[in-house]
């Protein structure tokens, strides 16, 4: 990870995420020099490189469709194999550019702030995605998470 | 990692079982076997796998199979043999309980939640999930 936030210089950070299995090396996310708006820039694996604009109260939605729509217009052979990296990277940035991110948060986005926001969305995305798992009760996967945190979770 | 199962019967009394998995580098797939009852656990875990690539599935996929197979044969088993489910739809009720529980607890563990989120980042995820968009309560 590495991170770039001088006054001075682009607001920039670098996630290095390099996870071969869902395909990204790395996710920048950069402060646009012209609008209030970030971009987000991620390379693939497959050597893709991708960009997409990411404006306050985007859906994760708005930005999967953008960035399938890039995937398939470059690399459309790709768009199956990327199609779960996709649905993070967008479930992500509508986290960062949800209100739960502080402005300021944002304006000095640290890699760390980034890897957060991305195990978020891949926590999600993988408890979404899997129908077996919407058998289990809400009560009963919260019980089944705090036996991960014995130190932090009240009693069940 | 199990995305989901089941087990439902044919018209000629026999049942099919099947599990959906997910496993990195590999994709999606689908494993069907067919049981007519009488069979073990070792022979489901066979016909589930045999049409695998050649070197087999590897482990993660073979691991998740044999869990699936306890859970069927702690529903559905009898003297070590698979006895098709006769009487209503409590049996398979509990095996999807039990299993996917299991694969809730394993899903958790696979992503060293604990490693990577605390606890109550952890916790608004699930009520997100649950209660924002409660698809999974449904």
């Amino acid at each position: 990870m590495s991170a770039n936030a001088r006054p001075s210089q682009i607001v920039q950070s670098i996630f290095e995420l390099q996870d071969k299995s869902i395909g990204i090396q790395y996710i920048k996310l950069v402060k646009s020099p012209t609008g209030p708006h970030y971009i987000i820039d991620v390379m693939f694996f497959t050597g893709l490189r991708l960009t997409v604009d990411l404006f306050p109260g985007d859906s994760s939605k708005k930005l999967g469709d953008e960035l399938r729509e890039k995937v398939a217009f470059y690399r459309v052979s790709s768009v199956d194999q990327l199609s779960e990296a996709i649905s993070i990277i967008s479930d992500c940035g509508q986290r960062a550019m949800s209100e739960h991110v502080k402005q300021e948060e944002l304006e000095q986005m640290n890699a760390l702030l980034m890897k957060q926001l991305w195990e978020e969305a891949a926590f999600s995305r993988i408890l979404s995605s899997a129908p077996i798992l919407r058998r289990v009760e809400y009560e009963d996967a919260v019980r089944f998470l705090a036996e991960f945190y014995p130190s932090e979770a009240p009693p069940a | 990692m199990i995305t989901d199962a089941g087990i439902q019967e044919r018209p000629s009394s026999a049942w099919t079982v099947w599990v959906s998995i997910k496993s990195p580098g590999q994709g999606p797939m689908k494993l069907e076997a067919v049981l007519g009852g009488g069979e073990a656990g070792a022979d489901i875990m066979e016909s589930l796998l045999r049409t695998g690539p050649k070197g087999g599935y590897g482990k993660p996929v073979e691991d998740a199979v044999k869990g699936f197979v306890e859970d069927l044969m702690a529903a559905f088993g009898e003297s070590g043999t698979f006895f098709p489910p006769s009487e209503g739809p409590e049996k398979l009720d509990a095996f999807m309980k039990r299993l996917s529980e299991r694969v809730f607890r394993d899903c958790l563990a696979e992503h060293k939640v604990a490693e990577k989120l605390s606890y109550e980042q952890a916790l608004l995820i699930l009520q997100e999930i649950y209660v924002v968009n409660p698809i999974m309560s449904s």
